[in-house]
């Protein structure tokens, strides 16, 4: 599994790192019950500080992507988030807010932010879809 | 135990200009340390008072608990130190210079400098003037690193090494903070070096501290606005504001570094200046630094 | 003291006092039967006896078990270790004290025996003036044997312990040896040794004694410490490298400090005298005193050139200094050394005492009336002593000499210095109108002052004066003779006392050393002292550097004003040398004011050298070279 990090970009090193997690859980490429990357292998890897490493895996605990077991690793939550519904809505509070502010800024109406998101969901969709069916080529995927 | 505790600190070198002007700041264990700054802003003396090797003439300095003027032994048994300078004396061949480390640092760890030297195949018995300036670089932080030390002081430590080089400073780095959780305090005009290695960020700006924060808190809560200069906004307007560090005038804008984020910063100029078309961004580091260091704050 | 027989050395003993005893005895029986076979004089002279007894400890020391400090078993029980180390300390004493005695019972059998024999004669053996030396030295040899590893309970013995112990051991007899005429002084100086020596070790011992060594303690408890073995050993190598360190140098500029130490000890052998073998140029000595401190602190500023190296290692500024100053003082003693040998090894000593003959032409009638000089041919006379027995006047006074029969004349003598009242002068000069009885009386006195022997003026003239029209005008021809194989057996002018009066010996010069030490070591320290007070990161390094030419410029100027003045005849450095002389060898009268004169000097010495030390410790060390010399090691040319 191989995340690339952009230092000097916009986003923080963790969130850039938590995002592509992210990213990669939602698209299956990351399958519940997978195993993570060490943290001070990442570090290693990455060329990144430990502590940052560290950071991203915690928030991503906390809003329960993944799961730590002591002394076997880091893995991909098995099942649902344990967290509320109203919480998780809580958490996508601030991103909708930066992604309603910038459209404004931007000049984007509301009802292109709105066609946006239905063309983001459709992709995700597929790349998941085409997850599902097992690739033997070995390409790295849509 | 702090690592490092500054209060207070000033030292000047000449009558009339302080390079360190009430520096006020402390590192606790594991923590890495940026620091930032101009040419000349303070940098190399905060490390060297850090270090005992000069003293300051106001406030007071401890290192690991201790006053490294009066402690000198303790303190820099403890400490590895990495400067852009040439230090190593360069007759002295490769072997020579790690057997003296070896026997003045009673923590000198044989299998982390062994599987070091493995690493850079360092060439053990050339002398060190015939080593390029990444090779000696890396023989100096291998020393540096080699007894474990509980904080590690690097100055400019990749100053003038091709990018691999660079790189290679960071691998070590990095793979020191995973094994001992070593402190670290470096000072560095590399930003993305900066970016991947700390976790805060201290700023020196004509002799005190300017920033001092984690470095994504400094990524998500700070922000750079343009502005265009009119009637109702000015410098020295933008400057009055609270959150305002900074502003840098160029030819056709204004560049204020506020310390919150974008969305508020926008709120507060529409409030107290009525200004309604700034651009505000979050701002990289070196942006950041660029504003801060250019402009008067 | 705690079951101090339960001490390894004090269980070992009877085994250890057999076999000195034994040596003792073979080693005397070599000695003082051999005279016996003789027909010399008996007497063994002090210091051998002092050095065979010192044997018999020196053994004991080197081979007996002095070096388990306690038991395993007394390390579990509640002693503290500083009980445990002073018992063992006095057992160790206690020991050597006991076989001391055994070797003494010894040497008292011996003596008793021959004289016993009946047709010798009696051995007199001075007990009292060996058993203090002897003790006070083995109570400073337990100490320094004890001082080492004080954290230890069994002493390792690695060849940086047999260095010290051998090198104590030595060195307690040497100074054993030179101060065997004063007992009491080499007691004094042998017990404030030991009790100093004692005293540091016992403020360094640890709670308890480990049984194995532990590398430098850390404050961090998270670290593992290891105990390694060849931590300690690599010390000698930190030294070296640290040395190398501080001569860096492009690799055909790095003759320069080694060329200012050969300078050093060049000054080193001229300031001992060394140059007296070949010429009469005691007044070098005096006048080079200002040059050797030069010497030294040229050196001492050069190698300050690579100290921002050592800046951001653990290295203690006083090791630091020690490098620094070391080769250089090292040099300085090497040149002194073999100055002194020079001196006191050569063929032909110039005479304490003598009688000067010369003539000169004498205007007789300085107003004649026609104006012609008349010139005759006078012979003058007169009694010349070494510098340190002439005279010192405060009053500015001109000195007259005066004879218990009224004759008086006034005394030759000169300014130090133009102008001020000190006059230097000669107690036993005479003029051309001087009575050969009051000439006679003039040597007498001389030689009853500068060698303690009492020969009557009467004897002196009838055997030396030639004496006409009641005046001396020559020394007796005879006494330049041609020996039996037609060599001439007193070659000399002048007066042969010690030819003819073989058993005048020459009276010790006081403690011109110690004196000759402070007046370079002294000044070395305190312009170093002076010169590291600037480093301060406020001062820039040509200011430094500034400083340093200020510091040689000092001594030059001594030197220079020294020469000028003498030039110009406003001071008269002979007299100026004489009067050092004098006050040198007038601390050196008692043995009380010999060691007190040395302890005084060590202490300046050791005073100014903690000054420097003070600064350094303070001192900011520039981060780039200050380059002291003419030479610039930055330039690789």
């Amino acid at each position: 599994m191989q995340f690339v990090i952009t230092a000097g970009s916009e986003l923080p090193i963790y969130r850039q790192l938590m995002r592509q997690i992210r990213d990669a859980i939602a698209g299956g490429r990351l399958r519940p019950g997978d195993r993570l990357t060490s943290q001070r292998e990442l570090a290693q890897q990455l060329v990144i500080a430990p502590l940052t490493v560290k950071k991203a895996y915690d928030e991503l605990e906390r809003e329960g992507l993944i799961r730590t077991e002591r002394g076997r690793g880091t893995f991909v939550a098995v099942a649902a988030s344990p967290l509320d519904p109203t919480q998780q809505r809580q958490r996508l509070q601030d991103p909708v807010r930066q992604l309603l502010s910038r459209a404004r800024l931007a000049g984007v109406s509301f009802a292109e932010v709105i066609s946006l998101l239905e063309e983001v969901r459709a992709e995700l969709q597929s790349e998941r879809e085409s997850r599902e069916v097992p690739q033997n080529d070995g390409s790295e995927g849509v | 135990m702090t690592i490092v505790d500054f209060q207070d600190v000033h030292r000047a070198y000449t009558r009339d200009a302080d390079v360190l002007a009430g520096v006020t700041f402390s590192i606790e264990p594991r923590q890495v340390v940026g620091l930032l700054g101009k040419n000349g802003a303070g940098k190399t003396t905060l490390l060297r008072i850090a270090m005992g090797m000069i003293e300051p003439q106001q406030g007071s300095v401890e290192v690991f608990g201790v006053d490294p003027r009066h402690e000198p032994m303790q303190v820099k048994r403890q400490i590895g130190y990495v400067s852009e300078e040439q230090i190593l004396p360069p007759y002295l061949r490769v072997d020579q210079i790690i057997a003296l480390h070896k026997g003045l640092f009673p923590t000198w760890d044989d299998d982390l400098a062994r599987s070091m030297i493995e690493r850079f195949a360092t060439p053990g018995r050339q002398k060190i003037k015939t080593l390029s300036k990444g090779q000696a670089r890396q023989v100096a932080l291998l020393c540096a690193v080699a007894h474990r030390p509980g904080l590690l002081i690097l100055d400019e430590p990749a100053g003038g090494l091709d990018p691999a080089a660079r790189r290679e400073f960071l691998e070590t780095s990095i793979q020191l903070l995973n094994e001992s959780g070593t402190t670290i305090l470096f000072s560095s005009h590399y930003m993305t070096d900066v970016e991947r290695l700390a976790d805060r960020i201290v700023m020196l700006h004509e002799g005190r501290i300017l920033i001092d924060t984690e470095l994504d808190d400094l990524r998500e809560n700070y922000s750079l606005a343009l502005v265009q200069p009119d009637g109702r906004v000015s410098r020295e307007r933008l400057l009055a504001l609270d959150a305002c560090l900074g502003v840098r005038e160029r030819s056709d804008s204004l560049h204020a570094v506020f310390e919150l984020e974008p969305a508020r910063v926008e709120e507060v100029l529409h409030r107290e200046l009525g200004v309604g078309n700034a651009r505000c961004t979050r701002i990289a580091l070196e942006e950041m630094f660029i504003e801060l260091a250019g402009g008067q704050g | 003291m705690i079951r101090i027989w339960h001490d390894d050395a004090m269980r070992w003993l009877p085994l250890w006092l057999t076999i000195t005893m034994l040596n003792t005895s073979v080693l005397l029986g070599i000695v003082l039967w051999r005279r016996a076979t003789g027909s010399e004089n008996l007497q063994p002279p002090t210091g051998w006896l002092l050095i065979i007894l010192w044997s018999a400890i020196a053994f004991y020391i080197v081979f007996g078990h002095v070096r388990t400090r306690c038991q395993r078993l007394e390390m579990t029980l509640p002693i503290s270790s500083t009980a445990l180390w002073r018992r063992h300390f006095g057992a160790v004493f206690l020991a050597g004290a006991t076989v001391l005695g055994g070797s003494l019972g010894v040497l008292a059998l011996h003596a008793g025996m021959m004289s016993k024999a009946g047709r010798l004669r009696f051995v007199t053996i001075p007990y009292f003036s060996l058993v203090g030396p002897l003790l006070a030295g083995l109570l400073l040899a337990a100490a320094l044997v004890n001082s080492v590893e004080p954290g230890l309970q069994k002493l390792r013995g690695r060849g940086s312990y047999w260095a010290l112990v051998l090198g104590s051991l030595a060195g307690i007899a040497l100074l054993l040896l030179l101060l065997e005429p004063w007992p009491w002084a080499s007691t004094g100086i042998c017990l404030a040794l030991a009790i100093v020596v004692s005293h540091q070790t016992q403020r360094a011992l640890p709670a308890a004694f480990r049984l194995v060594p532990t590398a430098a303690s850390t404050d961090s408890a998270d670290r593992a410490v290891a105990a390694s073995t060849d931590q300690a050993g690599n010390r000698w190598q930190v030294y070296r490298t640290l040395f190398n360190i501080l001569h860096t140098a492009p690799p055909w500029k790095q003759f320069t400090p080694w060329l200012v130490h050969g300078f050093g000890a060049l000054m080193g052998f001229v300031l001992a005298g060394g140059i007296d073998r070949w010429k009469e140029a005691a007044d070098m000595r005096f006048l080079y005193l200002p040059f050797g401190c030069y010497m030294l602190f040229a050196g001492t500023g050069i190698l300050t050139y690579n100290l921002f190296r050592l800046d951001s290692l653990p290295v203690s500024r006083r090791t630091i200094l020690t490098v620094l100053l070391l080769p250089g003082l090292i040099a300085y003693s090497a040149g002194y050394a073999a100055g002194w040998w020079a001196r006191t090894t050569a063929p032909n000593p110039s005479p304490l005492v003598d009688f000067h003959v010369r003539e000169a032409h004498v205007e007789i009638d300085p107003h004649a009336e026609d104006g012609t000089k008349t010139t005759e041919v006078r012979t003058m006379v007169w009694v010349e002593v070494d510098s340190s027995f002439m005279g010192i006047q405060w009053t500015g006074v001109p000195p007259m000499l005066t004879s218990p029969w009224g004759e008086t004349h006034e005394a030759w003598h000169e300014e130090v210095l133009r102008g001020s009242s000190t006059l230097y002068f000669n107690p036993y000069n005479t003029t051309e109108d001087t009575s050969p009885e009051f000439e006679a009386l003039m040597l007498s006195r001389a030689i009853e002052d500068v060698y303690g022997r009492t020969i009557s003026p009467e004897v002196l003239q009838e055997r030396y004066f030639v004496v006409e029209n009641n005046r001396v005008v020559a020394l007796k021809p005879e006494l330049r003779r041609i020996g039996p194989d037609s060599r001439v057996v007193r070659p000399r002018e002048g007066l042969p006392l010690l030819e003819d009066y073989p058993e005048l010996q020459a009276p010790p010069k006081g403690p011109e050393t110690a004196v000759y030490l402070l007046l370079v070591l002294g000044p070395w320290f305190l312009l170093t002292a002076f010169f590291l007070h600037f480093f301060k990161a406020t001062r820039s390094n040509r200011f430094i550097r500034g400083v340093y030419w200020a510091g040689l410029a000092i001594p030059m100027l001594g030197m220079l004003s020294n020469v000028l003045l003498s030039v110009f005849g406003l001071f008269s450095p002979a007299a100026g040398r004489g009067s050092l002389e004098i006050m040198i060898r007038s601390l050196g009268t008692s043995p009380s004011s010999w060691a007190a004169t040395w302890l005084a000097c060590l202490a300046a010495i050791g005073a100014s050298y903690f000054l420097a030390l003070r600064r350094f410790e303070r001192a900011e060390i520039p981060t780039s070279a200050i380059n002291c010399s003419l030479v610039d090691w930055g330039q690789e040319d």
